[in-house]
C-alpha cells in the first residue's frame, strides 16, 4: 500500500512539473520551433539563443531581477519581524478588543487588493507633497508588502498551538517575553516561519498590478512586470527569462524545506 | 504592587503589536474606510452622499451577477476540492517521508510566470479542433489550472502544521489501539483545525488570483462563462469607477466572510454534539 501511494505521489509530482518542464525546454528551442502551432516539450536542437539574446540585447533583465530581489528580501523580514511580535500578542496576551482586531485583520486580509490600491495611492501621494517620497520608489510596493496581514494570521494561528504551559513555565523561570520568544516560541514556529518566507516570497515575486499602479519609473519595475511586457512583445526570450525567474524560488525551498519535515515533540524530552 | 507590575508586565506585551498595528492602520484601515467614504459617493471625482445607490446599481448590474455567479461556481467546487487534495497530498508526503525534489516538484508551479502557465494551457487546451477554453466547460480547465497552480501553496502550510502536532497524543492513542482511520479522525485533523483556517483563507485569496492567467488568455472580456469578479473589479479600476469598485468589493468580502461565519458556527455545533455524545 505505502509503495502504490509512493508511486503515486511520484507520478502526480511529474505531472505538477509539465509547466516547468515545458518553460524550461522552451528556452533552450529555436523561434521557429516556438511558432509551431502544437505543444512541444522537447528542444529539436539544444540551443542556447535565448539565453544569449537575453544576455547580449536584454541586459535591463538583469536589472529588474535585481529589483525584484530587493524588494522581495525587505517585505519578507519586515513580514517575518513585525508578524512575529504582533502574533505573540494577539496568540498569547490577553487585551480588550483583541477577537475584533483579529477579524479586521483576516477581513482586510480577504479584502480585493483593487480597494486598498487606490487610498494607498492618494495617502502617498499627500506624502509626497510633505517632502517624503514613496510614490514612484520600491518604498510604494516595499511598505504595504510588509503590513500586509498575512504573516500576522499565519504566525497567530501557530503559535495559538503552543501550550500555555510552556510559556507559564518558562515565566516561572523568570524568562522576560524576548527570551520566550526567542527559546520557546521561535523553535516551534520555525517550519510556520519558512512556511510565511516562502509564501511572502512568491505573492511578491509575482506582483504585478501594484507595481504598475505605484510606479511610473520602467527601470524601477519588478521583473514579473518586465516579463510580462516581453511576453507580449519579444516572445523570442521569453522562456529563457521565465525559466531563470524559478531560480530564486528553488534557492529558497532547498535553504529551509528542512523545517518542513521534522517533527517535533512539543512538551519536554521524551 | 504586584497587581501593578503584572499591568506593567501586560503593556509591554501589547507593544509588541505596536509596530504592526501602526502600519496595517496607515495602509489598511484608513483605506478601507476611505473605501467605505468612495462606495457611498455619487462618483470617484463628486464625494457628495449618495446613499446605497451604488450598492443597488452594482447588485442589479448583469455584470456583476454574472461575476458573482462563476465566482461562485468556481469556489464552491475548487476550494473544497484543493483543500482535500492537499491535505491528503501532505498527509503521505508526511508519513512516508517523501523525497525533497518531489516536495519541489509540487510547489514549483506557484514560482512561474503566469504568462508561462497561460502559454502551456492555451497549447494544451485550445487548439487541437476543441477549443475548451471557448466552450461551456471553459471552468473546468480553470479549475484545473487552479488545482496545478496553488495545491503547493496549501501543501507547505499543511506540512508546516504537521510538523507542529504533538506526536505524544499519537503514540497514547495507537497504544490505546486507534486504527488509522479514528487517529485520523479524532486526532489528527482536529489538531490541525487552525491550520486548515489557514490554508482555507488563503485559498480564498488564491482563488481570486486565477483571474491573471484569464486575463492574459482571454482579456478584458473573456467567454461569459469565465467572466469572474476580478474581471469586474479590474474593469471598474481601468475605468476610474472607484465608487462602483469599491461597493462590489464590499458586497463580495462580507458573502464571503458570512459564508465563513456560516461554516465556523457549523463545525462548532457539529464538534460540540460529537463531544456530547
Amino acid at each position: 500500500m505505502k509503495k502504490i501511494v509512493y508511486i503515486f505521489i511520484v507520478m502526480l509530482s511529474l505531472l505538477f512539473l509539465l509547466p516547468i518542464t515545458y518553460t524550461v525546454a522552451n528556452s533552450f528551442m529555436t523561434f521557429i520551433q516556438l511558432s509551431k502551432d502544437s505543444i512541444q516539450l522537447i528542444p529539436e536542437q539544444f540551443n542556447l539563443q535565448q539565453y544569449y539574446s537575453l544576455v547580449i540585447n536584454k541586459t535591463e533583465y538583469f536589472k529588474f531581477f535585481l529589483n525584484s530581489i530587493k524588494i522581495t528580501t525587505f517585505i519578507i523580514l519586515g513580514q517575518v519581524i513585525i508578524g512575529v511580535f504582533a502574533a505573540y500578542a494577539f496568540a498569547k496576551v490577553k487585551f480588550p478588543g483583541k477577537k475584533i482586531l483579529y477579524i479586521l485583520y483576516v477581513f482586510l486580509l480577504l479584502l480585493p487588493y483593487q480597494v486598498t490600491l487606490v487610498p494607498n495611492f492618494l495617502l502617498f501621494d499627500i506624502l509626497d507633497r510633505f517632502g517624503i517620497t514613496i510614490l514612484d520608489t520600491h518604498l510604494a510596493l516595499i511598505i504595504p508588502g510588509i503590513f500586509y496581514p498575512l504573516g500576522v494570521f499565519i504566525l497567530t494561528q501557530f503559535i495559538k498551538g503552543i501550550p500555555n504551559e510552556l510559556i507559564e513555565a518558562a515565566k516561572i523561570d523568570g524568562a522576560g517575553t524576548l527570551t520566550i520568544l526567542r527559546k520557546v516560541v521561535l523553535p516551534i514556529i520555525k517550519p510556520a516561519i519558512f512556511a510565511l518566507i516562502i509564501l511572502t516570497f512568491i505573492d511578491n515575486w509575482n506582483l504585478i498590478d501594484q507595481a504598475i499602479v505605484l510606479i511610473e519609473d520602467d527601470k524601477k519595475m519588478p521583473l514579473s512586470v518586465f516579463l510580462n511586457t516581453i511576453y507580449t512583445k519579444d516572445k523570442t526570450v521569453f522562456f529563457a527569462g521565465a525559466s531563470l525567474y524559478i531560480i530564486p524560488a528553488i534557492f529558497i525551498f532547498n535553504k529551509g524545506e528542512k523545517y518542513l519535515s521534522e517533527g517535533l515533540i512539543l512538551g519536554g524530552d521524551k | 504592587m504586584g497587581e501593578k507590575l503584572n499591568h506593567i508586565r501586560k503593556f509591554k506585551n501589547i507593544t509588541f503589536l505596536l509596530p504592526s498595528l501602526i502600519g496595517f492602520f496607515t495602509l489598511y484601515i484608513i483605506p478601507f474606510v476611505i473605501g467605505i467614504r468612495i462606495s457611498f459617493s455619487e462618483t470617484t471625482f463628486n464625494s457628495n452622499f449618495a446613499g446605497f445607490k451604488n450598492y443597488i446599481y452594482v447588485f442589479k448590474s448583469e455584470a456583476f451577477q454574472l461575476a458573482i455567479k462563476n465566482t461562485s461556481i468556481f469556489m464552491l467546487i475548487g476550494i473544497p476540492l484543493i483543500i482535500i487534495i492537499s491535505f491528503l497530498l501532505a498527509l503521505a508526503i508526511f508519513e512516508l517521508k517523501v523525497n525533497p525534489i518531489i516536495k519541489l516538484f509540487i510547489i514549483l508551479p506557484i514560482a512561474i510566470p503566469s504568462a508561462s502557465i497561460s502559454a502551456f494551457f492555451e497549447k494544451s487546451f485550445g487548439i487541437y479542433g476543441l477549443n475548451l477554453l471557448d466552450s461551456k466547460y471553459a471552468m473546468i480547465v480553470v479549475i484545473i489550472m487552479f488545482l496545478w497552480k496553488n495545491t503547493g501553496y496549501n501543501l507547505i502550510i499543511y506540512l508546516a502544521g504537521f510538523t507542529q502536532i504533538d506526536k505524544s497524543a499519537i503514540e497514547a492513542a495507537k497504544i490505546d489501539g486507534a486504527n488509522y482511520w479514528g487517529l485520523l479522525k479524532y486526532i489528527i485533523i482536529p489538531l490541525l483545525t487552525p491550520t486548515t483556517a489557514i490554508v482555507g483563507i488563503i485559498t480564498i485569496i488564491n482563488s481570486f488570483k486565477v483571474f491573471k492567467e484569464i486575463y492574459i488568455l482571454q482579456g478584458k472580456y473573456p467567454n461569459p462563462n469565465l467572466y469572474m469578479l476580478q474581471h469586474y473589479l479590474t474593469n471598474k479600476f481601468n475605468s476610474i469607477e472607484y465608487h462602483h469598485l469599491t461597493s462590489a468589493a464590499y458586497i463580495f468580502t462580507l458573502m464571503i466572510l458570512a459564508f465563513i461565519f456560516l461554516f465556523v458556527f457549523l463545525d462548532k455545533r457539529y464538534s460540540k454534539k460529537v463531544g456530547d455524545n
